[in-house]
């Protein structure tokens, strides 16, 4: 097998070296550099979500309900059991996987699209329920505090950039998983059931078994991202399983590119530098947020990185859509193809 | 366990029944003739409830004039739900017009917020005695509420069945295309059909107020009772939402006073997962 680097990787590569530069030059506050964490968290959160809907090409409204459950299951291991955050980085998605596997198995089996994104949303709102009212062990509506770092050989990775560097590492590793995920039988297996389910199964891919098997992934990938907000924002409450966090990954998806592995992550640093910026327009910044996301749907439905791909394609004198090497094939990009 | 408190709980359970039947009806039908899930429903009877307040309080409108006032502003602003985050995406899979509701509802939800701040609202009822009917304490107001939805659900149950434009509707809710081939003007009837559920969003919101307080915050919670009946009901099936409605809103009520008042809405939840599950078509619908 020839080691061969697949298009998006160079701009995805130039784009992760210029964001791990970032920080030396004009990230030089604390509060700066822990915007830089957070972009990284969202991306792995993102791309999580991104598996669901633009490799399965379903929808889950309960997403954030696992990136807050991983958040707490490390929380609550290293608060009251003691246990190192570095174990609770493989508990948690551990947890999130085996919860998604069981709701995945149940809610897969029966629905699909519309049917399963109200499944997912009620489970969602369920644990947010349980979050905010069984007190005793979730600590209520003010949720956990004093969440401990991860440390190193007796040093604590508590410097934002230190942080920073620690997870974009993980992020890199992430999407190279995915990159060869997508193309492994397993991969090609799951968007072959997005393409078209009955003709998947009549070609021997089983069907439900993927498509759990997948969802169950997503979360995993999701539960450990919300553990790595946990360990270093040092607190969860029960808004991480809500309808808000909900609304920003599906922002960081839809303005990255749904089904491009590096949209999401450019998507979690527009995000999150946008809104920054908006700032100074407190609260009106999230109707901006609607605004924003209504408008990308209705005429960037393919999303940004997509769109630049295809500028960069179009100044190298080509014109294909090569997206990381697999078919464009989500919903989205080609209806807006067809749209046009 | 005294029968009146009971019979208080069977009363009160009425009650929220009675709007979550007016608010799923409208859900109902918008899914049913459009296929569409409005995810910003529940932000239209908030915008209601909000409204009504600011008209009566800030204007100085009584509550009739105030109510009857936002719910017809309300509907026609159902043509813009419909023209702005609707109809753009219909060719579209099902999912992004999902997504388009819920980027309207978080504008709305949102903007309320700034407009309005997060505090509940109150808004001075038209009258609020209360009357002990066998033991059982009935405010007036909460009279009033229960009789202006079954009036609701009932016209709009004789426009579908008897009117042109409700068999209008009804046909393009059971085939777009063959509807459109025998001349029925489905864009005006997809209109129509937003206008008519904004409406009844708006009017659930003015009837909340007459036993709450109104809130930017109602809407997101009502949204997911007005899914869980909906679809306990079967989906497009506005018939079916009004029985489903009274049953969850009363069988909630009981839950909250014999097993547990924390997790009343997870019961609504639970019901709705499990329908989903084992009948996904809804108790009601066909297959």
């Amino acid at each position: 097998m020839r080691l061969r680097i697949p298009p998006g990787w160079w701009l995805g590569g130039l784009l992760l070296l210029a964001v791990a530069m970032v920080p030396l030059f004009l990230f030089t506050n604390t509060y700066n550099r822990g915007l830089l964490v957070l972009i990284v968290i969202y991306a792995i959160a993102g791309l999580s979500l991104d598996y669901i809907m633009g490799e399965m090409g379903q929808f889950s409204f309960g997403h954030a309900a696992f990136w807050g459950f991983g958040a707490y299951v490390s929380a609550k291991l290293a608060l009251d059991l003691g246990i190192s955050p570095w174990i609770g980085f493989l508990a948690a998605p551990a947890a999130a996987g085996l919860v998604g596997l069981l709701i995945g198995y149940i809610a897969l089996r029966r629905t699909r699209n519309l049917e399963l994104a109200i499944v997912t949303l009620g489970f969602g709102v369920l644990a947010w329920t349980v979050a905010l009212r069984w007190r005793p062990v979730t600590g209520g509506p003010s949720g956990l505090r004093q969440v401990p770092p991860p440390s190193l050989f007796g040093w604590e990775i508590r410097s934002e950039l230190a942080y920073f560097y620690f997870a974009l590492l993980l992020l890199l590793g992430i999407v190279f998983l995915l990159s060869r995920l997508r193309t492994s039988r397993f991969g090609r297996g799951v968007r072959s059931i997005h393409e078209n389910e009955d003709l998947a199964k009549s070609i021997g891919v089983a069907a439900t078994k993927y498509y759990v098997l997948a969802f169950s992934f997503a979360c995993a990938l999701v539960g450990f991202s919300g553990a790595l907000y946990a360990h270093h924002f040092r607190f969860v409450n029960p808004n991480l399983l809500g309808l808000d966090y909900m609304f920003i990954f599906l922002i960081v998806v839809l303005v990255g590119g749904t089904g491009t592995l590096w949209g999401p992550v450019m998507g979690a640093a527009i995000f999150v530098l946008v809104s920054e910026w908006l700032r100074a327009l407190q609260e009106y910044r999230f109707v901006i947020f609607g605004v924003v996301l209504l408008l990308v749907v209705l005429f960037m439905p393919i999303g940004v990185f997509p769109a630049l791909q295809k500028v960069a394609g179009r100044i190298r004198g080509r014109n294909d859509e090569d997206t990381d090497g697999a078919p464009a094939g989500d919903d989205l990009a080609l209806e807006a193809e067809k749209a046009r | 366990m005294s029968w009146d408190v009971i019979g208080q709980q069977l009363w009160n359970g009425l009650l929220n029944g009675s709007i979550y039947v007016i608010f799923a009806a409208g859900l109902s039908l918008v899914f049913g003739v459009m296929r569409v899930i409005n995810m910003a429903h529940g932000e239209l009877t908030m915008l209601g409830a909000m409204l009504l307040f600011t008209v009566t309080d800030l204007v100085g409108l009584g509550y009739f004039a105030g109510a009857a006032l936002v719910v017809v502003v309300m509907a026609l602003a159902g043509f813009l739900v419909n023209r702005v985050t609707v109809r753009p995406f219909l060719g579209h899979s099902e999912l992004v017009v999902i997504l388009s509701t819920v980027a309207l509802s978080f504008m709305l939800l949102n903007g309320s917020l700034v407009v309005w701040g997060s505090g509940p609202k109150g808004v001075e009822k038209p009258f609020n005695e209360i009357v002990q009917v066998g033991g059982v304490y009935v405010t007036t107001a909460s009279l009033l509420l229960v009789g202006v939805c079954f009036a609701a659900v009932l016209g709009l149950y004789l426009m579908l069945t008897f009117t042109k434009l409700g068999k209008k509707t009804r046909a393009t809710g059971q085939n777009l295309l063959g509807a459109r081939l025998i001349g029925i003007n489905t864009t005006a009837v997809y209109d129509t059909t937003l206008i008519v559920a904004s409406g009844l969003a708006a009017l659930a919101g003015v009837l909340i107020v007459l036993v709450s307080s109104a809130s930017p915050n109602l809407g997101q919670p009502l949204l997911i009772t007005g899914f869980a009946v909906v679809i306990v009901a079967g989906m497009g099936n506005v018939a079916g939402a009004v029985a489903v409605g009274l049953f969850m809103g009363i069988t909630e009520a009981l839950f909250g006073q014999f097993v547990s008042t924390y997790y009343r809405q997870g019961y609504l939840y639970v019901v709705m997962i499990v329908v989903l599950l084992l009948r996904p078509q809804g108790l009601f619908g066909r297959k």
